[in-house]
């Protein structure tokens, strides 16, 4: 007995790898928190500032003034009015927008212009009724093309492709294949606004603006929920 | 003999502590190392979200309705705002235009003899401030529509409104 009460130190080395492996876990668990803390509230900054930002470009572009004769807009011979208003203008003649098509997508390519690194994003106006339901409908979307070495094997370097295109070009995309698109693309923040298209009979039409935008993703023009909204380049 | 036999390698009750010290010494260094890092991770991220939060407060007060009509209303809507910490500059430039976060007073949109500025102080973030080690810098940037009045050549009063950007940009050294 006296013997075994001297020896007790044999056990101490199997204890110390004991608290070795309590503290692993508690070191495991450190780790773990501090990957994860924040991350939701980091998610959901950047989403915030995605909406923020939407809602924001989308009463710039319907209230901003535009040159309706291409003098610069300050110029004593422009002749100004707001862009809203021309492209309401534009709709009740044929309801479609032909005129100041290219007008509209200028102004939202300039007021997407400082997060055009950032995101991707897509721009229509539908309208609740026949005969064009999206009279304008514009995306900016970055691809990623991959340079491979001599070889083939291993990446060198990727090349980001800003492409922009004015979509729905037979007439034929429905809402549920922009919800798709969307849904694919995972939205970052979106704006919609209701619109009223007045037309020369005298009646008015309803109709919404929306704004999506979304972080770029990696997908091709043959992706099959793009290839369904009938886009060309713009 | 047999009781020599058993007392192999056997050195006291001190000397058989001794190989038990490095798991020991070994686990005590990676926890306080992981306590320091967790800890840092935790005070720099709760920073970050602060500045956010600021961020997000300045530019929702400042954007109000995404309409700026005049220098009187944005003074207004500066005035309004009461952070201390982080320091913040903001004030709308143009819409084009490239901006230097290290150069903003010179950015913002003069009207008569101020600026489209808001600011809780007079320093100036530099590139040494945004560099050093424990510095956080925030920006964001939104568009907003701004009345212009104006007489042109002719010396009919005009009234345009230009989109604009708001810059917000806040830090805590």
């Amino acid at each position: 007995m006296e013997r075994i009460r001297k020896q007790k130190g044999q056990a101490a080395v199997t204890d110390a790898l004991f608290f070795l492996i309590i503290v692993m876990s508690l070191v495991s668990f450190m780790f773990l928190f501090s990957s994860q803390y924040g991350r939701t509230v980091g998610e959901y900054s950047t989403s915030k500032y995605g909406s923020d930002y939407a809602t924001s470009a989308l009463k710039t572009i319907l209230y901003s003034s535009f040159s309706r004769n291409d003098f610069p807009i300050s110029s004593d011979e422009a002749e100004v009015d707001f862009l809203i208003a021309a492209i309401k203008e534009d709709y009740a003649f044929n309801e479609n927008i032909d005129y100041f098509k290219n007008d509209l997508t200028l102004s939202v390519q300039s007021v997407m212009k400082p997060v055009r690194n950032s995101f991707d994003y897509l721009f229509f106006i539908r309208v609740d009724s026949t005969p064009f339901s999206f009279p304008y409908f514009f995306i900016s979307r970055k691809e990623f093309t991959s340079v491979y070495d001599e070889d083939g094997i291993f990446i060198e370097s990727v090349d980001v492709t800003e492409k922009n295109y004015l979509c729905n070009s037979d007439n034929s995309v429905t809402q549920q294949d922009i919800d798709s698109f969307i849904i694919f693309v995972g939205a970052q923040g979106q704006a919609v606004s209701s619109i009223s298209f007045p037309l020369l009979s005298g009646s008015t039409k309803e109709g919404i603006v929306q704004l999506v935008l979304w972080t770029p993703k990696d997908f091709n023009e043959t992706e099959s929920v793009f290839e369904k909204l009938k886009c060309v380049s713009a | 003999m047999f009781f020599q036999l058993n007392k192999k390698g056997y050195l006291g009750p001190i000397g058989d502590d001794l190989p038990s010290l490095i798991p020991l010494m070994f686990a005590l260094v990676i926890f306080f190392s992981s306590f320091y890092m967790t800890v840092n991770t935790y005070n720099d991220r709760t920073i970050d979200f602060e500045n956010d939060i600021a961020v997000v407060q300045i530019s929702a007060s400042l954007r109000g309705t995404g309409f700026v009509s005049s220098l009187t209303e944005f003074e207004k809507s500066c005035n309004a705002l009461n952070i201390r910490q982080p320091f913040f500059s903001a004030g709308l430039t143009e819409l084009d235009k490239e901006i230097n976060i290290f150069d903003l007073d010179s950015e913002y949109i003069p009207d008569g003899g101020n600026l489209f500025k808001c600011s809780n102080t007079n320093e100036t973030l530099t590139q040494e401030k945004a560099f050093s080690l424990n510095s956080k810098v925030v920006s964001r940037i939104y568009p907003l529509v701004m009345e212009k009045n104006f007489t042109d050549g002719r010396g009919n009063e005009k009234s345009i409104v230009i989109p604009v950007k708001l810059i917000v940009v806040a830090w805590k050294e």
